[in-house]
């Protein structure tokens, strides 16, 4: 069985600085993630090798050249092979375009199942993977949370998925495009000791524009159907702090202030 | 000898609700902090040791400790188990560990000689609290205190956080029993001073159970003025400005009991609502109130002197909260297990190190830069900083401090993170002519380098093992190397 896994590193957002003086988040110094959601997918497709050793899970990610430590962990796990895909042509493109150059490279390849993420944490609009779909002519599944795996395994995806709290199961032929939610029924495998300083630069292939062959009006910014209009940093203005004592009087304050702004 | 056989020996010597062979209490008692992650995940890879045992007097310790000897079986002392650096890890199939439970009683609070003797097993922050109802005080405040005993304590060579002031254990103890591995009992003599030959509490002090078993100790008493504390902030600009501020007190002859540098990432873990992204300087000035206040005038000179570097003062009220909540609790450490099941993530290590006023900052900079260029997971940090907490005449010490997400399985942990940067900063250190052990003691993970620390003088330490502990009972692997550990280390 082959699986494709797409995989985006987005900006490390928990551990954003933040520029006092400028009032501006400090982009440039963030570090790189794995997208939670996709996460999962590569965990479950790793799952599937762990059960079925003759799998073989290749990640896929559209980025600038330079290959990441976070791409080469990922590959330090049980990864067959990482396809970096990157042209300065394709800067700029929308969800559209994404799922155009994306969906160029999977038609070359013949997998039995992609794996994808359901929603990116800094995008967050899930139109990749459907549109992906729609390019391939195959099924597509959002909001996935658990995947049988002895099923899968003799060609019948059988999905768990969440519909706003509710649970509903689904079939699905292959193949097909199964998107996953975050969760912690897949938890991917650490690094082996012995693969922490391994190179894997064989595992990573790099593909262009001259592999995948598009036009240049149908990628990058002159590819995107959407456009960004303006952009704009949240303002963050200086809210009055309150110090309140350690003591029950404190705690009260703490509570009832969580509980009027609905944390509680 | 055999687990059944030791079992049969040890209930001659004692009743049998003194032995305990509970499996969970002896996996427990197989390692301390130091691996706190692997013991969490269950992935130890160190034997456990065959029982722990709770003697009630000096002599059953003796009787004890005879009988190890005789046999060959390694003793783990223990007391609060709130050691760092690997003490209380066993690297012995036939091991027996020697708690101080039972050895819980304050023998004398003596206030007119301002001294207070108490048994190996009682909590400190027990004595504390104590002494503070009848307006006296150890001025010893390790961050352990509501859990750290008073055997361990002197074990280890603790330093509390007011050290500057009233200094490290070994200001304070006045006298002392223990017990060797051959069963004799030595009490130091309580006095004030005395010329009598060299100082032989420092044997016991910091033996870390390598040496002795203690039992008894004597610590000096202050008087206790909170209502006098005075608390003095500021950002600063950069580590060197705040080291040379602390250095100004000190030399000035201030003591204050706090004095602290913090840079700025470990600042932010710490006084993340005032830091704006500088280093924070703070100190508290305690005492009687002319001193105290003098003392906060000293402070305040120090500060205006290398105003350049200061940034702003900082709300004492702000620094006063932040005082009372430092330490830990049972409830922190077992919420911080908790915490460990559920995530690859834990609040972090640190290595902490000595050196003058003039190596502390170059060894500041030097770890940095080594670990920002050479350590190989750097991407993983998510702390990365240090702090001089505890001021001397002739230089402070350093703490770096590391936290970090895992990515390795947890029996990995240790030689994936904190062993790379761990080397790092004892090289550094011992490089440069600091000690790479300001107050946690060598522990187990630390004895590569006990040669190198000690130099020419390490001929000492090992006569001292040599004739106190001849068959090599006592804690094995801790502060001496031992090539049959090894495996336990890498
Ligand atoms: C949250 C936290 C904060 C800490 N803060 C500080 C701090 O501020 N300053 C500081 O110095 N340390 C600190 N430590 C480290 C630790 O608390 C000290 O090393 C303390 O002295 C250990 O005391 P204990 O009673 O817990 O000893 P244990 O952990 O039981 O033992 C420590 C070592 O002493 C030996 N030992 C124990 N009892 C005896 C005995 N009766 N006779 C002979 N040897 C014995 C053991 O074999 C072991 O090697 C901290 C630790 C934690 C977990």
């Amino acid at each position: 069985m082959k699986i494709i896994c797409l995989v985006k590193f987005i900006p490390d957002v928990e551990n954003i600085q933040f520029d006092k003086k400028k009032n501006v988040l400090m982009r440039e110094n963030a570090k790189l993630t794995v997208n939670p959601d996709d996460e999962t997918a590569l965990a479950a497709a790793l799952k599937v090798k762990e059960l079925a050793p003759d799998t073989s899970v290749e990640i896929v990610t559209m980025g600038p050249k330079g290959v990441t430590r976070k791409f080469q962990d990922l590959l330090r796990r049980d990864v067959d092979k990482g396809i970096l895909i990157s042209d300065a042509l394709y800067v700029g493109s929308d969800t559209y375009a994404t799922s155009r150059i994306l969906g160029a490279y999977l038609k070359t390849q013949q997998a039995d199942c992609i794996f994808t993420g359901t929603h990116s944490l800094d995008g967050d609009t899930s139109h990749v993977p459907a549109q992906i779909a729609e390019i391939l002519g195959i099924p597509q599944m959002n909001n996935v949370i658990t995947l049988d795996m002895d099923q899968l395994l003799q060609g019948k995806a059988l999905l768990q998925v969440n519909s706003e709290g509710d649970t509903l199961h689904f079939q699905m032929n292959l193949p097909g495009i199964i998107s996953f939610e975050k969760s912690r029924e897949y938890k991917m495998p650490y690094i082996r000791y012995e693969d922490f300083q391994r190179d894997v630069s064989d595992k990573i292939k790099i593909f262009s524009n001259e592999d995948l062959q598009l036009k240049e009006e149908e990628v990058g910014l002159t590819g995107s159907l959407t456009e960004v209009s303006r952009t704009f940093m949240k303002e963050v203005s200086k809210k009055d702090s309150i110090t309140v004592k350690n003591d029950d009087e404190g705690i009260e304050r703490v509570y009832q202030f969580l509980k009027e702004k609905g944390y509680l | 000898m055999k687990t059944k056989d030791l079992l049969r020996e040890l209930e001659n010597m004692l009743t049998k609700d003194q032995i305990n062979t509970d499996e969970e209490d002896l996996y427990d008692a197989s390692a301390d902090r130091y691996k706190k992650y692997a013991k969490v995940r269950r992935v130890l890879d160190v034997p456990k040791p065959q029982a722990i045992v709770y003697p009630n007097t000096a002599e059953e310790v003796s009787k004890l400790l005879k009988f190890c000897n005789e046999n060959k079986i390694n003793v783990i002392p223990r007391s609060g188990k709130t050691a760092t650096e690997g003490g209380l890890e066993n690297w012995k199939e036939e091991t027996i560990v020697i708690d101080a439970k039972n050895l819980n009683k304050t023998i004398k609070i003596d206030e007119y000689n301002m001294q207070a003797t108490v048994q190996a097993g009682v909590v400190l922050g027990e004595l504390e609290e104590e002494l503070r109802k009848r307006g006296y005080t150890t001025g010893h405040s390790p961050q352990s205190k509501p859990v750290a005993k008073m055997g361990g304590l002197v074990a280890t060579r603790s330093i509390g956080q007011l050290s500057t002031l009233y200094g490290g254990i070994e200001d304070m103890v006045v006298g002392l029993e223990c017990v060797f591995p051959d069963g004799h009992i030595s009490r130091i003599k309580n006095v004030s001073r005395r010329a009598g030959g060299p100082d032989i509490r420092h044997i016991v002090i910091g033996n870390e159970g390598a040496l002795c078993y203690i039992t008894e100790v004597t610590v000096k008493l202050f008087k206790y003025f909170p209502e006098n504390n005075e608390f003095h902030g500021f950002l600063v600009k950069d580590m060197d400005t705040g080291i040379k501020v602390l250095r100004e007190v000190m030399v000035n002859g201030y003591r204050p009991s706090v004095a602290r540098c913090y840079s700025e990432e470990d600042a932010k873990q710490h006084f993340y609502h005032f830091y704006k992204d500088h280093c924070v300087v703070i100190f508290m000035a305690e005492g009687n109130k002319e001193i105290a206040e003098a003392t906060g005038k000293g402070i305040e000179m120090a500060a205006e002197k290398f105003k350049e570097g200061i940034v702003e003062k900082v709300d004492s009220g702000l620094l006063e909260e932040w005082f009372e909540n430092l330490n830990w609790s049972q409830q922190d450490i077992d919420d911080e297990y908790e915490g460990m099941l559920e995530n690859d993530s834990h609040t972090g290590f640190t290595t902490e190190v000595s050196g003058d006023w003039e190596t502390i900052i170059k060894i500041y900079h030097n770890v940095m830069k080594r670990i920002k260029e050479e350590y190989h997971r750097v991407e993983d940090l998510t702390l990365l900083g240090g702090h001089s907490s505890h001021s001397y005449i002739n230089g402070t010490n350093m703490y770096f401090v590391y936290n970090y997400e895992i990515h390795c399985a947890p029996e990995d942990e240790m030689r994936v993170y904190h062993h790379p940067m761990q080397r790092i900063i004892v090289e550094e250190t011992l490089k440069l002519g600091g000690s790479m052990c300001h107050h946690h003691g060598i522990g187990k993970f630390r004895n590569e380098w006990t040669k190198e620390e000690h130099g020419s003088a390490y001929y000492m330490l090992e006569k001292l093992k040599e004739s106190f502990d001849p068959n090599n009972i006592m804690n094995f692997g801790t502060i001496y190397p031992q090539e049959e550990g090894e495996k336990y280390q890498k």
